[in-house]
């Protein structure tokens, strides 16, 4: 250590210059840190992003755009009976293929109200991947409330368990940030990623329900559960934003259940009075054209639900049932 | 001089420091540009350091000296506002925001020893009785059965709602066989708490003959499809075999409810409407064609009024001659 004697005397010019330099460093400190300083805040960056993800293609081109409408109050065997009719689920769901099951689980509501995915229905659409060799099958979605309560009093996650598949709830650390390519709303915004490692089929499986804010909650709205963040601020938009959900996402599969279908008070519902037994299972390679027919169902027009137009308009199907392959049955 | 210069270990020290800081400094700089909503969420009025939705803690025995015997809390109770009422209810928070939502407090319970036989109990804060009718008379079930206890309250099969002082309650249950306990626990809160009991005047407007009263509702925004028309209640009528659907708003005064008569006039016109002559008593009464039905429309004192989407002229304009003669009863 050099030693500094206390005693030491300064001379004039040496106490200048010292002080000019301590000066001179702190107002270079002050200088930096002001061009640092940014008043506005964190916002959304439209520049790439090395971070951000896309979600893969998970539809089969050659499989093509068919759709199949089974009718009868019992899931099981309707299920069955439109997937046979669409060429059985070997047709989609390959040996070792691993396989991502989104469910609507958004509320912590009894099953009977029909606000979530039917359990029953689950457990089966499970089995039947298995069936066809799935070498695993992974059941999620980030519900609006608790995903512990929504999974467990829903009855969801005791039909996930019980069917042999992974039940993933979303938690920090599992979302990603994604940039859907030529959408408003859907930048940079966090996506739930971790669960769709390793899939390579995706299906979606949604209750037929009014909704307040959009007129319709069915296939394309149940990939709303795969954001995180604010979301309820796309309320405001919910035709666009649902619209950006169909371009997002491009399924193997979907599986409308208007068994029993949520006619008013939506998309919670809770009286049992609010529901019709409308009898049909839905199973679609085109989310547009499954939820044009689902809208029927709720008595909607296409112009009563202006995100199955804009939607088609995007590319993400077609609401034209003259021109799908439509397979009628019924149990 | 002798002393003054720094040996070589505390040169690379400070140069190792103030690597350090440089280093830092770089990570700040190139974070602040990485946008994370979920990190970044805008800060809403009075969010900060709430446990769940918005409002202070609710105490542990919260509605539990309402359950009957037999029942038990399933959950804590859990407490939104009006930022976070969508964390709950979804895309049916903006029904109750717009009737003017103070806060909701909600709890499962259930029955002892059977763990899927459960009742959540939602109890909204609507601010006053209006409000609360409003969300209440907007959601009825048609195939509801009045529950008898409250003025406005009725029950299904799996769920009980009714309206108590500035209070709009729900109960929804797992399963049908607990409609008991539910009608129970809604006796109960109400009874605890007699004088909370509140009255929509405006229900007392409406002309008796041909009325069903359980139609009556309060909408509370965008009525009728009109951006201007908000707290309008509306109430349903058969005539000689017709139905009906009159509407009355009460305004702050004559003149809003004439400036409001006259602008939804317009608002018609401006879509497609065509005015049609209308012989009728009803000074300044307007009758307006659109789409294949009527839609009469008036003021008298502070009250805006009239008959919507009506497919008869000649019963629409029966009804209004009604209603007005009952407007002219109230007082200006």
């Amino acid at each position: 250590m050099n030693d500094y004697p206390l005693n030491r005397v300064w001379s004039r010019r040496e106490f200048v210059v010292r002080s000019a330099k301590a000066g001179a460093i702190l107002a270079a400190s002050g200088l930096l840190g002001y061009g640092f300083y940014d008043s506005i805040g964190p916002g959304p960056d439209e520049s790439p992003d090395k971070s951000s993800v896309l979600l893969p293609d998970f539809s089969i081109p050659a499989a093509g755009r068919k759709m199949a409408i089974a009718t009868g109050d019992n899931r099981v065997q309707t299920i069955n009976l439109a997937l046979k009719a669409l060429g059985g689920v070997e047709s989609f769901i390959r040996k070792g293929d691993r396989v991502l099951v989104k469910v609507n689980a958004a509320f912590a509501t009894p099953a009977i109200v029909s606000a979530t995915t039917n359990p029953e229905l689950l457990k089966e659409l499970i089995r039947l991947c298995y069936s066809a060799g799935a070498s695993s099958v992974v059941v999620t979605d980030n519900p609006i409330n608790d995903p512990g309560s929504c999974f467990a009093l829903t009855g969801i996650g005791e039909a996930a368990r019980s069917g042999g598949a992974r039940l993933i709830l979303p938690r920090e650390g599992f979302f990603r940030e994604t940039t859907v390519p030529g959408a408003a709303h859907l930048v940079r915004w966090p996506l739930l990623y971790e669960p769709f490692h390793g899939i390579n089929k995706l299906i979606g499986v949604a209750p037929v329900k009014d909704h307040h804010r959009s007129g319709a909650s069915m296939t394309m709205k149940n990939w709303y559960g795969l954001l995180g963040g604010r979301r309820n601020i796309f309320h405001q938009d919910i035709h666009n934003l649902i619209k950006e959900l169909a371009m997002m996402v491009k399924p193997t599969l979907v599986v409308l259940d208007g068994t029993t279908t949520m006619m008013t008070n939506g998309p919670t519902g809770g009286s049992l009075s609010d529901l019709k037994q409308t009898n049909v299972m839905i199973v679609s390679t085109d989310q547009v054209a499954a939820d044009a027919l689902g809208a029927t169902l709720l008595g909607r027009s296409l112009h009563d639900l202006p995100f199955i137009a804009m939607a088609e308009a995007a590319g993400a199907g077609s609401c034209d049932l003259e021109t799908i392959r439509l397979e009628r049955v019924s149990s | 001089m002798p002393g003054t210069r720094a040996g070589k270990i505390e040169t690379s020290v400070g140069l190792l420091v103030l690597m350090l800081l440089a280093g830092i400094a770089a990570w700040v700089y190139s974070r602040q540009f990485q946008f994370d909503p979920t990190v970044y969420a805008p800060v809403l009025s009075g969010e900060e350091g709430r446990p769940s939705g918005a409002g202070g803690p609710v105490h542990v025995s919260w509605f539990l000296e309402y359950l009957p015997e037999g029942m038990e809390p399933f959950s804590s109770a859990e407490v939104f506002g009006p930022e976070t009422l969508s964390e709950k209810i979804d895309g049916k928070a903006e029904l109750y925001l717009s009737a003017g939502f103070q806060g909701l407090i909600c709890r499962r319970f259930v029955l002892s020893g059977l763990p899927d036989a459960w009742i959540e109990v939602f109890v909204y804060d609507m601010g006053n009785t209006r409000n609360a009718f409003s969300v209440f008379s907007s959601q009825r079930r048609t195939e509801g059965e009045d529950a008898g206890f409250a003025p406005f309250a009725y029950h299904s099969k799996n769920a009980l709602f009714f309206v108590h002082g500035h209070e709009y309650v729900e109960m929804v249950a797992s399963s049908e066989r607990l409609l008991d306990p539910i009608l129970s626990m809604g006796r109960n809160y109400v009874a605890a708490r007699p004088g909370e009991t509140g009255r929509v005047e405006e229900m007392a407007f409406f002309p008796k003959e041909g009325l069903s009263r359980e139609s009556i509702t309060l909408l509370s925004s965008d009525v009728f499809g009109f951006q201007d028309l908000n707290h309008v209640f509306t109430a349903h009528y058969v005539l000689d075999g017709r139905g009906y659907t009159l509407f009355l708003s009460e305004r702050k005064d004559a003149r809003e409810a004439s400036s409001l008569a006259a602008s939804y006039v317009r608002f018609l016109l401006e879509n497609g409407g065509e005015e049609r002559g209308a012989a009728s008593p009803i000074s300044g009464l307007k009758a307006v064609e659109i789409l294949d039905s009527y839609e009469l429309i008036f003021s008298h004192g502070r009250f805006f009024a009239g008959v919507h989407e009506a497919e008869d002229l000649e019963g629409a304009l029966e009804l209004a001659n009604r209603l007005h003669e009952t407007l002219r009863g109230v007082g200006p």
